[in-house]
């Protein structure tokens, strides 16, 4: 940029800025009402905004510290050799960091007179740190667990009254090999020695967390386990690192990645998340045809000023881009107000939802969103609020610009 | 030399149309200092502002060193403004939310010149016309001459060719009227300025060579000038 121009660009902020922030036109009449409607417009995009992606990104997290960035079983069949199972995923992309075997069940959890249906997974304690994340989402207790040893989650705690070293039995039915219509069960007595909040609500009602060993003794299914979670360098290739593995390996395997477990909801997030976009930015559009008219009305109250600069020299383009550069200070102004304001909006949303549970976990899978504010986000509806104001900005810019010094003269 | 030709001006006024100036023929040459005499609603004001661009007129030639002024592109008239021309009111004008010396620099920055560079520029007119001290006074705290002069000092800046001053006087008390027409004058002689005044002072006017009468929308030379 020529040091022409930049000068001149220096020089229409600067003497936009002069006749904007004064009592004649920003701070008096309609200015301050039209800059309160341009802020509350953006508070409620960015408290929205950060609503929904906190939404996704909470999910997320909780998916992916729960069960990894992708998922490998065999179809139908148990996994018997672990160092062979694991040379054959790791071999098939280079992204893989690490790899954790499972086995899981559906059983009866019994406690305190009251039993409720759950999924135990049995985890090799060794293996899991690097690849779930159940550090900050243990309430209570810590891993690794020793032999009968348990984890479960707040929902279940709830559910069944259950608290830290309580006692409770754990009953998988077994199906015998020789008469196909009856059932053995096998039954152990388990101390719970950690509570988590899984992040989704059906996992915190319905998992449990027990040692390997223990879950393989209980199914009684010897060494085997039924498929591993396995951790890649960056969650967020997952798909693309899923479908590369599933041509790899052989069809015999089923590979699943942390997006797939809950498309559908992350998939309705993101279009919600565009929708209410629009909806809410219709208040900016709202806010940004008040600043239009108070534009109108502090440029007619300029008349005399622009024809007298246009008696200086000053050409139809000069004064077009001193009022639409008051348009962008309007909307960065706008902008950042709105910011602040959707900050506060957004911390309040976050303390209703911790005081009265306003998300309600059976509908969303999740009971609570940490909300998030995104720079892009930011970016996005500083982009769109400046372009909407720009546009307010320039239509009465366009007309004072227009005007003829001798009637801007004869203005009182 | 400034040059207009059979100017003709007609305004609207309701359904009807008033003819202002009927056929204007005027000459000003480089260094000369005119004056155009006229009761109010002469006309007189409107020849200025055909003269200094600000309005164009309904027929005729305006032409500045032989170059017709009315074939200009606004962007044309607009640079040729900035830099021949100079321009003084009955009131100051001076934009109210900028300082004495912001006001004066605004014809310099519009251009992109160097800020500083302009404001050396304007310290030097401050310091001719007396009121370096009020430089970095809003307009509303100056007095009515200092405002003219302030006014004065924005129309000097840029070092135009024709300074063109409309009633300049005209909103000032005796003694701060004789003070500036005293400096229309200095400025006319030390810089070679060519000064076109309007004025409906005949005790103004008797101080220039060359007075034009204006009347119902006619000129006539009337040199020297019968009180």
């Amino acid at each position: 940029m020529k040091p022409n121009h930049l000068s001149k660009i220096k020089f229409y902020f600067w003497l936009s800025i002069k006749l904007l922030f004064n009592k004649k036109t920003l701070f008096g009449g309609s200015g301050p009402l039209a800059l309160l409607g341009l802020i509350l417009g953006v508070a409620a995009l960015v408290a929205s905004q950060s609503v929904m992606r906190g939404f996704q990104n909470t999910m997320a997290k909780a998916v992916i510290d729960m069960s990894a960035d992708i998922q490998v079983v065999k179809r139908g069949r148990l996994i018997e050799s672990w160092t062979e199972f694991q040379k054959e995923i790791k071999a098939t992309d280079p992204s893989i960091q690490k790899v954790l075997r499972y086995a899981h069940t559906e059983a009866v959890v019994a406690s305190k007179g009251k039993v409720s249906g759950v999924l135990v997974q049995g985890l090799d304690m060794k293996e899991v740190p690097g690849v779930l994340n159940f550090g900050p989402r243990f309430k209570a207790g810590v891993l690794p667990l020793e032999k009968n040893e348990i984890v479960i989650g707040l929902g279940l705690a709830k559910k069944l009254d259950i608290h830290m070293q309580d006692k409770i039995y754990i009953a998988v039915p077994l199906s015998t090999p020789f008469e196909s219509n009856s059932l053995q069960r096998s039954a152990e007595e388990f101390v719970v020695s950690g509570i988590l909040d899984m992040g989704k609500n059906d996992w915190n009602e319905r998992l449990v967390i027990s040692h390997l060993k223990d879950l393989q003794r209980l199914t009684q299914i010897g060494d085997r386990y039924n498929g591993a979670f396995v951790k890649i360098a960056d969650s967020q290739k997952a798909v693309e690192v899923a479908a590369h593995m599933s041509q790899t390996l052989e069809p015999k395997y089923y590979v699943s990645n942390w997006y797939n477990l809950n498309r559908n909801i992350l998939e309705a997030a993101s279009l919600e998340k565009i929708v209410i976009f629009f909806v809410v930015f219709l208040i900016v559009i709202m806010a940004a045809f008040n600043i239009s008219s108070t534009l109108y009305v502090i440029i007619r109250s300029r008349f005399k000023d622009i024809a007298i600069l246009k008696t200086l020299g000053f050409k139809e383009r000069n004064i077009r881009n001193i009022f639409v550069m008051q348009g962008i200070a309007v909307g960065t102004l706008g902008t950042f107000g709105g910011f602040i304001v959707g900050l506060f909006l957004s911390y309040g949303f976050m303390w209703l939802q911790s005081s009265f549970g306003v998300v309600p976990g059976a509908i969303y899978k999740i009971d609570r969103i940490d909300i998030q504010i995104s720079a892009i986000d930011f970016l996005f509806i500083y982009i769109s609020t400046l372009g909407a104001c720009i546009l307010a900005a320039y239509f009465p810019a366009k007309r004072g610009s227009e005007l003829l010094i001798i009637d801007g003269m004869k203005q009182d | 030399m400034l040059q207009i030709k059979n100017v003709t001006r007609f305004f609207k006024s309701g359904l009807s149309e008033v003819q202002v100036l009927k056929g204007i023929n005027l000459e000003v040459q480089p260094s000369q200092a005119i004056c155009l005499l006229g009761a109010s609603g002469s006309g007189k004001s409107t020849l200025l502002q055909i003269m200094g661009t600000l309005d164009r007129p309904t027929s005729g030639e305006v032409n500045f060193d032989s170059v017709s002024l009315l074939d200009m592109s606004d962007d044309e008239l607009s640079h040729f403004r900035n830099e021949k021309m100079g321009f003084v009111f009955q009131f100051h004008h001076l934009v109210m939310e900028l300082t004495a010396l912001e006001n004066v620099i605004l014809p310099c920055l519009v251009v992109g010149e160097n800020r500083a560079e302009a404001e050396a520029k304007a310290v030097h007119w401050f310091e001719y016309l007396g009121i370096s001290d009020r430089m970095t006074h809003y307009p509303n705290q100056l007095s009515g001459g200092e405002l003219q002069r302030v006014s004065i000092a924005r129309s000097l800046i840029k070092n135009p060719s024709i300074l063109f001053a409309d009633e300049p006087t005209g909103n000032l008390d005796s003694e701060n009227s004789k003070k500036v027409q005293q400096l229309f004058f200095q400025l006319q002689k030390q810089l070679g300025l060519t000064l076109v005044v309007v004025t409906h002072d005949p005790e103004f006017a008797k101080q220039f060579t060359q007075v034009y009468r204006v009347q119902d929308g006619m000129i006539s030379l009337e040199s020297p000038i019968v009180i």
